[in-house]
């Protein structure tokens, strides 16, 4: 961020032209060159970002009751259905009981689909409805610092309810204490993913109804394949490079290993994948947003 | 309301002859292939209060919007304060007030929620903004209404919040896009008065209007635009003697008597509207003779305004 203390009296960065306006020829004035162009993307991004994540996080205060409980409880039926409907027929499942296995699957899912929904049709609504991004970025704050508020915002309700899963997983004995805070911290960063994600398709539609395609369409299908409710060994060989590619496999997988102790050195090569692609979606998100923002 | 206005700069380092707050050069905008705003020249100086005229589509409030940096010109050059709108964006917005045309408000917040939230979008807080966000609900007569959700408030009151709103950065120059369209004639003096008072105080305006009463009794200048284009400009009064003379005759005639009045009166300007005709001229006396011959129930002689100056320009036929 250059430029954002306001000095109180104007200085004149340029002096005055003495003569009143006149138009210059067509080609003069298209080939005029900014001595400062201003950056894009992440590196636009100001602290700013967190008073947009301050209004989001404002306004679902006000109306969390209608906005909390719902979420909340879908995981717990996901919980009831799976752990205990299903697994009841499960004795072990990769060396452990299904409780155990289905677990990280459903926190990680939690995580995403919160997010996802959070910067898809909230964010559209924030943005198309309400104009409200217009409102703010009439002010100091820029395109980029309103989506990556957003993408927070959307993380931090991913952060929410895996928090309030984490309770209940913790009273049925299967979250290693101490680790607590780093299964939550990866949480958070496939928050940032998908919300990231969710954000440059957001940025790209003209109507709510493409995001009942994403959701449907991809969001649903590809969780199938990413290993939440199922061994990924169960997936047929030419299918296993697909669901390996999907950063969302190797969040699974990283929540898993760290909830059934058994991490390895493979943590880091998927951990760097899903940063990267986090870092990635995000940047194009940012510009995209700039772009649909700033016409 | 004291002290609300940053005082002028009286600091040793302002030119003799203040430059332009806001200096237009063959600003161009366009959308694919539509030209919205093809070629604008202009410069606003402070303490003007300067109104943009023109039929729906005229490119008004893309222009508003490159000024406060929600679009960007194709060509040309736009400074505001100075800066090139597409070099740094931040530190002009941060001296602007912006009411654009669509109230784009918080509706699930109250009144004051909404100031509190925005002014953090100018890096404000606390005890000195609060004081001044509780100034501008007394002066927009909205400090009972503060803890109302914004849906339930009338047009009228939304429009006031939008125009507090605006002012809560003690911006040096306001972006007024259409701020009374649609609101009751009440709020619309109420509106008025307290942008007079703002003006009095040194704040500069820019201001959208289909209204020829507010371009009237607010700007000092107008600019009637059409078609992307500046087609007039100037002071009210000095438009109104320039394209109209003083005083008009409007009557109802039939396109026979239009050409014996043109053959016995050549040196009117003339305008035709459906069934009505619209004889302009400098006196009165001018067009008294015409009256009692030509004249009918219908006719009316009566003193020009820059509404006919306004579809004198740009026609009198609808648009859209
Ligand atoms: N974002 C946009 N994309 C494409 N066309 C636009 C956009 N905004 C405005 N226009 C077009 O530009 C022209 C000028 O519009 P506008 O500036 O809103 O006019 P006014 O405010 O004078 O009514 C109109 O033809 C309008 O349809
Ligand atoms: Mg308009």
């Amino acid at each position: 961020m250059t430029s954002s203390a306001t000095p109180p009296h104007p200085s004149w960065p340029v002096p005055p032209p003495p003569a009143p306006p006149e138009r210059e020829p067509a080609e003069e004035r298209a080939a005029v060159e900014f001595a400062l162009r201003p950056p894009r993307g992440l590196t636009a991004v100001g602290r700013r970002f967190l008073q947009v994540w301050y209004r989001d996080a404002y306004v679902f205060r006000r109306l969390w009751k209608t906005n909390l409980l719902p979420p909340l409880i879908e995981p717990y039926l996901y919980l009831l259905a799976l752990g205990l409907g299903v697994g009841f027929y499960i004795s072990t499942i990769d060396g452990v009981d299904y409780l155990s296995f289905v677990a990280p699957g459903i926190l990680v899912t939690t995580s995403i689909l919160q997010a996802t929904f959070e910067c898809t049709y909230g964010s559209y609504f924030r943005m198309a409805f309400q104009s409200t991004f217009d409102a703010i970025v009439a002010t100091p704050v820029n395109p980029e610092e309103v989506s990556l508020g957003e993408i927070c915002w959307g993380a931090t309700r991913s952060l929410i309810n895996a928090g309030a899963l984490t309770v209940t997983l913790v009273i049925l004995g299967r979250v290693p204490l101490l680790w607590i805070p780093v299964i939550l911290a990866l949480q958070f960063v496939a928050g940032l993913h998908f919300g990231a994600l969710s954000l440059l398709i957001t940025s790209r539609v003209r109507q709510t109804e493409y995001f009942n395609f994403f959701l449907s369409g991809v969001v649903f299908p590809v969780q199938m394949l990413t290993g939440a409710f199922f061994p990924l060994s169960r997936i047929p060989d030419i299918l296993q490079p697909v669901a390996w590619a999907v950063p969302l496999t190797s969040m699974i997988d990283l929540t898993r290993g760290i909830m059934l102790d058994r991490l390895d050195w493979t943590a880091l090569p998927q951990l760097a994948y899903v940063l990267a692609t986090t870092v990635l979606f995000a940047e194009l998100a940012l510009r995209s947003m700039r772009r649909r923002l700033i016409a | 309301m004291a002290n609300m206005m940053p005082q002028a700069a009286d600091n040793g380092r302002m030119p003799l002859i203040a430059p332009p707050l806001i200096e237009a050069r063959g600003v161009v905008k366009r959308y694919g292939s539509l030209t919205a705003v093809d070629g604008l020249d202009f410069a606003v100086m402070p303490r003007d209060f300067q109104g943009f005229l023109g039929p729906n589509g005229a490119g008004k409030t893309t222009l508003m919007k490159m000024i406060y940096c929600l679009a960007e010109p194709t060509e040309g050059t736009l400074r505001v304060f100075g800066i090139e709108v597409r070099e740094d964006p931040r530190r002009i917005k941060a001296r602007l007030g912006v009411v654009p045309q669509e109230n784009n408000l918080d509706p699930d917040l109250s009144v004051w929620d909404n100031l509190m939230i925005y002014c953090r979008y100018f890096g404000l807080r606390g005890p000195a903004v609060e004081r001044r966000a509780r100034e501008l609900l007394d002066f927009m007569e909205l400090w009972e209404r503060r803890d109302t959700i914004i849906m339930h408030l009338s047009g009228g009151m939304k429009r006031r919040l939008v125009i507090a709103r605006a002012l809560l950065n003690e911006p040096e120059v306001v972006v007024l896009d259409e701020p009374t369209t649609g609101l009751d004639p009440q709020v619309r003096h109420l509106i008025w008065d307290r942008l007079l008072e703002l003006r009095d105080q040194g704040l500069t305006f820019l201001l959208t209007t289909h209204y020829m009463e507010e371009a009237e009794n607010l700007c000092d200048s107008l600019n009637i635009m059409d078609h992307g284009h500046i087609i007039a400009a100037g002071r009210p009064l000095d438009l109104v003697r320039k394209h109209v003379g003083e005083f008009v005759l409007e009557m109802v005639a039939d396109p026979e008597l239009e050409a014996r009045i043109t053959r016995e009166h050549p040196d009117f300007s003339r305008q035709r509207s459906g069934q009505r005709l619209y004889l302009y001229a400098p006196t009165s006396e001018a067009l008294a003779p015409l009256v009692s011959v030509y004249g009918s129930r219908e006719s009316r002689l009566r003193p020009t305004s820059v509404e006919d100056v306004f579809l004198k320009l740009t026609g009198r036929e609808i648009r859209e």
